[in-house]
């Protein structure tokens, strides 16, 4: 086990790497540059390419920025001049973060209770009524589901603050807001995948052994339905934390999600490497994470073989 | 434990003290259903399942009106009127006008054109690439998983915008570049997810069953392992649609999506969610349709898991 | 039970793999490199309760700080984070706007009264072309060091060293040698900037510019501490602490979509300003701003268009400088037609357009240059008036324009002609294309295809000898308040004559205009820009009316449209 995982977090850095060569090369054949101000003259935007080393050749640029980035550098960003990515990332990735982790567990909890609620209740009112919670959920994208939230539990009956980020009445919206979506996909999904376990052999061994209705759900059904959720984890996990960009715009938390778009709609070289490298590291290892999970929810599987 | 034995020797049973009271064996034999194939039954089990037949005739109701409304509509619908600016409902516009005094019943079928051909295509090859490939990369594992599941890590790890970029600027924007764009980064997902069924599928009593009697891999995968993930692939599916539909309704945001005046509802619900405060209507009209078929999809979806399952068939 | 214990490992695990606390306060910087800490608070926390787990640190000192009472502090928003308070490198607007009210200036342009600031006179040779600026007495740093001549002067030889990288750096080349120092052609030394002593300071231009003295309040020309900026090298401003002001505000706090501002007691006119500090939120939305503005949480909102007719009588406005039209690529061959081009102009119906984009709002432009910069002596709009275009556009007069121009060009069908328009994804953008698109289509008959592009990308398209757009549209925000500073644009040679437009007229009236002043200039300024219009060489939308809300009790606050867009120098507010 050591020995695997060992060779996973190697394996996992090396994708990293991969990951960042792509991006360094796909942000390179974007059309126009980063310094394209009209009011910038040729001779402004020399000065800028020398300032950020863009005047140099490609190669160079990638061994630099390698170089840079095993010190845990990004440099400086380009449209922020003098803020470095390290120091944008640093003051904006914790409001994300804590946005997330909100999200995150409301999602999930209510999501994984709402799924099998619905199943165990497969075709009555209960049932109907969760499907359609999650139906609505999965169904109304985040920036009308956010304006919807703002507009009426803030704005017309003022029962939450309308915006910004500065204590818990301040974080409900916008966790809700963000944990919609995911809420809805994992009680779809919960659903889903109890009443295929409960067409399992071993439920009905378990039946036919007389074991009650309750137990047989929680030892059996739960414990063996909750292996695609586990597997939708990982992206769930980096969709979340990537996908704030509207609820933080709408709610004006200084989260991260803002320089997803920035970056890319400024052509920001370094603040979209920086980026990647950051949500790649955490992506690649949120879903190492999981891979080795499964061994620890489902004693069937097993990876090393 | 021992079975009973008869205890009384005297009475000797013979077949003719039994008498047919019923059918005879070859009306046993007889297959009184008649025969079906899979799609046949299929068929039958989604018009018995009310609820999946609704959602079948929502999204026909749909269909139709995308491709016909806007053709008798009296309003074109770029037409612009600098008079009818935002209003609500009314007999002139059966959904309102939107910002620029633009019929909202004809836009939101001519969105619905873009809408639902993105949804459903992108979403069906984004699960048909991703459910083959997950599946052997499930079932072969080893270097290929391994492999596969890197590539897609690095997927996800491109920011999609830098994609989607390229692919507007490369074949310019369009249906077909949005479709492409979303299928590159969107098999990924789907792709991981079956995957992940197929691991715990592959060690099951029937797999291990079509192996002893030799079926070939490509052949297991196909005929056993797919047929019992279709549930979770259709609920999968389900949820794609609509996710697909969100995804052009952000590109369009950051203008990527659809070219104007062209409309998505995607776009059309943006263009909503800035009026929120003055005209509603132009929020909910869209968003009303693109729950609506979402839900529509979902109920058809799992009549579709019922019809298409193996371990139902014939139990009604 | 042993796996559900281990499903919960899973997510605590995916959670504190990078788990921190909440971002607040400024014990928890280095959080994001401790996910040990976290995972030790919380394994046996059960999952399903929300928010029981979190860290409710940010309670304490989340509450809005309560201000002592009678703080005038004025709030508003800005839909994006300033992207620098460095004097040399914020340009956008809104930085710019921020730099006007914490750098000190030799001058001031006060919402169009330049008059004396730091400096307390200055001279102006017989050579029109060098200034002598003799500082007040008793200038401070706001650290309480004293301002000298020598501080501008490095100042302003930072701003044109080509390393410090200014992206605004082709300011420099109004300053005697400015481009070539910039361009690292001629050593620093060669600019045309001395502190002749303490308080003198002399500054040789490159050609007489009767604007100059308005060019002052950019925060370019404003002085620099050299051990400041040599102490804290590329961090200089990047955090409030690592500089020192000489305006009327210091900058306090920034970042974390925040900025705040303090007065400055050290400045000159300290008891002129009445405001005790600003802070400045980055709210995205104008919808979220809007309602905060509502709440009254800010004392100042600008309305888009879409919301301003729910305001009318409550809002106030200003030009903020943009004349938004579209360029037309005359590499185009369609568009290297005057006759064409000219039908282009003719058949929009600019009031229609209005009402349709902006509920009438803005005002539709006819001519190309803002009326309201300044003329000789009143403004350019009121010594010249013009319309090149009527207001309701005239199709037959544009009929017989296509007509000519798909005669000489050999077009039968005008359905033929297919134009490629490029504009910026914004809502706005896109809503006057489609508007324009549909105005053309109907009036003229030829197709247009909008090609909506992030900001970035469109703005790489405005460079001369293109051909990936036939028709931009952009705008242009003036530099200083002369007619000049929107003509320059179209100028042959210019870097950004992106319509790659080459008129001998027009060239020459400029000419003439460089080597005449006052009436005379102004003659052949206008003339320059009658060319333009009658060669149809833009196709002029609108002007920019601003319309914001300000709260009650607040007053003194002026709309701009050089340099910065509102001024809250003298801002009044009635204390909380």
């Amino acid at each position: 086990m050591g020995k695997y995982i060992a060779k996973r977090i190697g394996i996992s850095l090396l994708t990293v790497l991969v990951l960042v060569t792509v991006v360094f090369i796909l942000v390179r054949l974007m059309p126009g540059d980063p310094f394209s101000d009209p009011k910038m003259t040729p001779t402004v935007k020399e000065n800028l390419n020398a300032y950020y080393g863009l005047d140099k050749p490609v190669l160079q640029q990638y061994t630099t920025f390698l170089g840079n980035l095993i010190r845990g550098n990004f440099g400086y960003s380009m449209k922020y001049q003098n803020q470095t990515v390290n120091n944008l990332l640093r003051q904006s990735f914790p409001y994300s973060l804590d946005l997330g982790i909100r999200a995150l567990v409301l999602s999930l909890s209510l999501g994984l209770v709402f799924g099998i609620v619905s199943a165990r209740n497969r075709g009555n009112k209960i049932d109907l009524f969760f499907v359609i919670v999650a139906v609505i959920g999965t169904s109304v994208p985040d920036f009308i589901v956010g304006a919807i939230l703002q507009y009426f539990f803030a704005v017309k009956w003022g029962l939450f603050p309308i915006a910004q980020y500065k204590g818990l009445a301040h974080t409900i919206l916008p966790s809700i807001g963000l944990g919609f979506y995911t809420m809805a996909s994992v009680s779809r999904i919960m659903r889903a995948s109890m009443l295929e376990v409960v067409q399992q052999d071993y439920i009905k061994t378990a039946r036919s052994k007389g074991i009650s209705n309750f137990r047989i759900t929680w030892k059996h059904q739960i414990r063996n339905a909750i292996m695609p959720v586990v597997t939708v984890l990982g992206p769930t996990v980096a969709s979340v934390l990537t996908g704030t960009f509207v609820i933080e715009s709408i709610f004006a938390i200084p989260g991260m999600g803002k320089y997803y778009v920035e970056s890319v709609q400024n052509l920001d070289y370094s603040m979209i490497l920086g980026q990647t490298v950051f949500y790649g590291i955490f992506l690649v290892f949120a879903n190492m994470i999981v891979d080795i999970a499964y061994g620890f929810v489902d004693p069937r599987i097993r990876i090393a073989k | 434990m021992a079975t009973k034995k008869i205890e009384s020797q005297e009475k000797v049973i013979t077949a003719d003290l039994f008498r047919t009271v019923g059918k005879s064996v070859e009306e046993m034999e007889a297959i009184s259903r008649p025969s079906l194939t899979f799609w046949q039954e299929a068929w039958l089990r989604i018009r018995k399942d009310k609820a999946a037949f609704i959602g079948l005739i929502i999204l026909t109701v749909y269909v139709i009106l995308a491709i016909f409304a806007p053709m008798v509509s009296r309003y074109e619908f770029d037409q612009q009127d600098a008079y009818a600016m935002k209003q609500s409902f009314s007999a002139e516009h059966w959904f309102g006008t939107d910002s620029l005094g633009r019929d909202l019943w004809v836009r939101i079928w001519v969105g619905a054109r873009v809408s639902l051909s993105i949804g459903f295509i992108a979403a069906f090859i984004n699960s048909v690439i991703g459910t083959i490939l997950g599946g052997f990369s499930g079932y072969i594992g080893g270097k290929f998983d391994m492999i596969l599941m890197r590539i897609i890590d690095i997927i996800y790890g491109i920011p999609a915008l830098i994609v989607n970029i390229l692919v507007m600027v490369v074949l310019g924007p369009g249906i077909k570049s949005l479709i492409i764009a979303m299928v590159i980064t969107g098999w990924a997902g789907a792709c991981r997810f079956t995957r992940g069924e197929v691991y715990r599928l592959k060690e099951q009593e029937f797999v291990l069953a079509a192996r002893v009697l030799g079926e070939s891999t490509f052949m297991i995968i196909v005929r056993e392992i797919i047929p019992n993930l279709m549930g979770l692939i259709i609920t999968n599916l389900a949820m794609a649609i609509p996710a697909a539909i969100f995804r052009e309704a952000f590109l369009s945001y950051i203008g990527l999506g659809i070219a104007p005046p062209n409309a998505s509802w995607g776009v059309l619900a943006k263009e909503g969610t800035a009026m929120i405060r003055l005209c509603p209507h132009m929020l909910y009209v869209p968003a009303f349709f693109i729950c609506t078929t979402v839900l529509a999809f979902n109920l058809l979806g799992n009549g579709l898991r019922d019809a298409f399952d193996p371990r139902m068939r014939g139990t009604d | 039970m042993r796996k559900i214990l281990a499903l919960l490992l899973v997510v605590v695990l995916l959670v504190g793999l990078v788990a921190c606390s909440t971002p607040k306060g400024s014990d928890d910087k280095a959080a994001p490199d401790k996910p040990e800490e976290t995972q030790a608070d919380t394994p046996d926390e059960p999952d399903d309760t929300p928010d029981a787990d979190e860290p409710d640190a940010d309670e304490p000192d989340a509450d809005e700080t309560p201000e002592p009472a009678g703080k005038k502090i004025y709030r508003y928003a800005l839909a994006a984070d300033p992207e620098s308070f460095d004097p040399c490198l914020a340009h956008g607007i809104p930085s710019a706007t921020i730099c006007y009210h914490i750098y000190g200036s030799l001058y001031l342009d006060d919402v169009g009264d330049i008059r004396p600031a730091l400096a307390e006179s200055h001279e102006l040779a017989e050579d029109q072309v060098t200034y002598t600026f003799k500082l007040r007495d008793g200038l401070l740093w706001s650290d309480g060091q004293p301002l000298t001549a020598q501080d501008f002067e490095y100042g302003i030889k930072r701003f044109v060293n080509p390393d410090t990288a200014s992206p605004m750096g082709y300011f420099a080349n109004i300053i005697k040698n400015g481009e070539k120092v910039n361009k690292g052609e001629l050593p620093l030394d060669d600019l045309g900037v001395k502190a002749l002593d303490e308080k003198t300071l002399e500054i040789v231009l490159e050609r007489p510019a009767g604007y100059f003295l308005g060019m002052l309040s950019k925060s370019f020309f404003s002085p620099q501490r050299q051990d400041i900026v040599e102490g804290y090298g590329k961090d200089y401003c990047a955090t409030p602490d690592k500089q020192v002001y000489s305006g009327a505000f210091v900058v306090t706090e920034f970042g974390e979509g925040k900025m705040v501002l303090a007065k400055n007691p050290n400045y000159f006119e300290a008891d002129k300003v009445n405001l005790d500090g600003v802070e400045i939120y980055t709210v995205a939305e104008a919808n979220t701003q809007l309602s905060m503005f509502e709440n009254g949480e800010l004392d100042m909102v600008v309305l888009s268009t879409d919301m301003a007719p729910q305001y009318e009588g409550q809002s106030q406005s200003y030009f903020d400088g943009a004349n938004d039209f579209g360029g037309p690529n005359l590499r185009n061959k369609y568009l290297a037609n005057k006759d064409f081009r000219l039908a282009l102009n003719f058949a929009i119906n600019r009031e229609e357009y209005i009402l349709l984009g902006h509920n009438g709002l803005y005002t539709p432009n006819l001519r190309y240059v803002l009326p309201q910069v300044s003329g000789v002596e009143k403004s350019y709009g009121e010594e010249y008036p013009y319309e090149a275009f009527p207001l309701q556009g005239d199709v037959e007069k544009a009929k017989q324009h296509l007509d000519a121009a798909m005669a000489e060009l050999g077009v039968a069908d005008p359905s033929e002609i297919t134009l490629k328009m490029v504009t910026t994804d914004a809502e706005t953008a896109k809503k006057e294309a489609e508007i324009l698109q549909n105005q053309w289509k109907n009036n003229l008959g030829i197709n247009v295809d909008i090609n909506l592009v992030p900001y970035k990308t469109k703005n790489s398209m405005l460079t001369p000898g293109r051909d990936d757009f036939d028709l931009i549209m952009s705008g242009w925000v003036p530099d200083y308040s002369d007619p000049y500073a929107y003509l320059e644009l179209f100028e042959s040679d210019n870097a950004y004559n992106y319509i790659n437009y080459h008129s001998d007229e027009f060239d020459g009236y400029i000419r003439k205009s460089k080597e005449t002043t006052g009436k005379e200039r102004m003659d052949n300024l206008f003339n320059a820009e009658k060319t333009l219009l009658e060669d149809g060489a833009v196709i002029p939308q609108q002007l920019r009316e601003v319309h914001y809300l300000v709260a009650d009790g607040v007053t003194g606050l002026e709309g701009y449209f050089v340099g910065f867009n509102f001024s809250y120098l003298y801002l009044d507010k009635n204390a909380e």
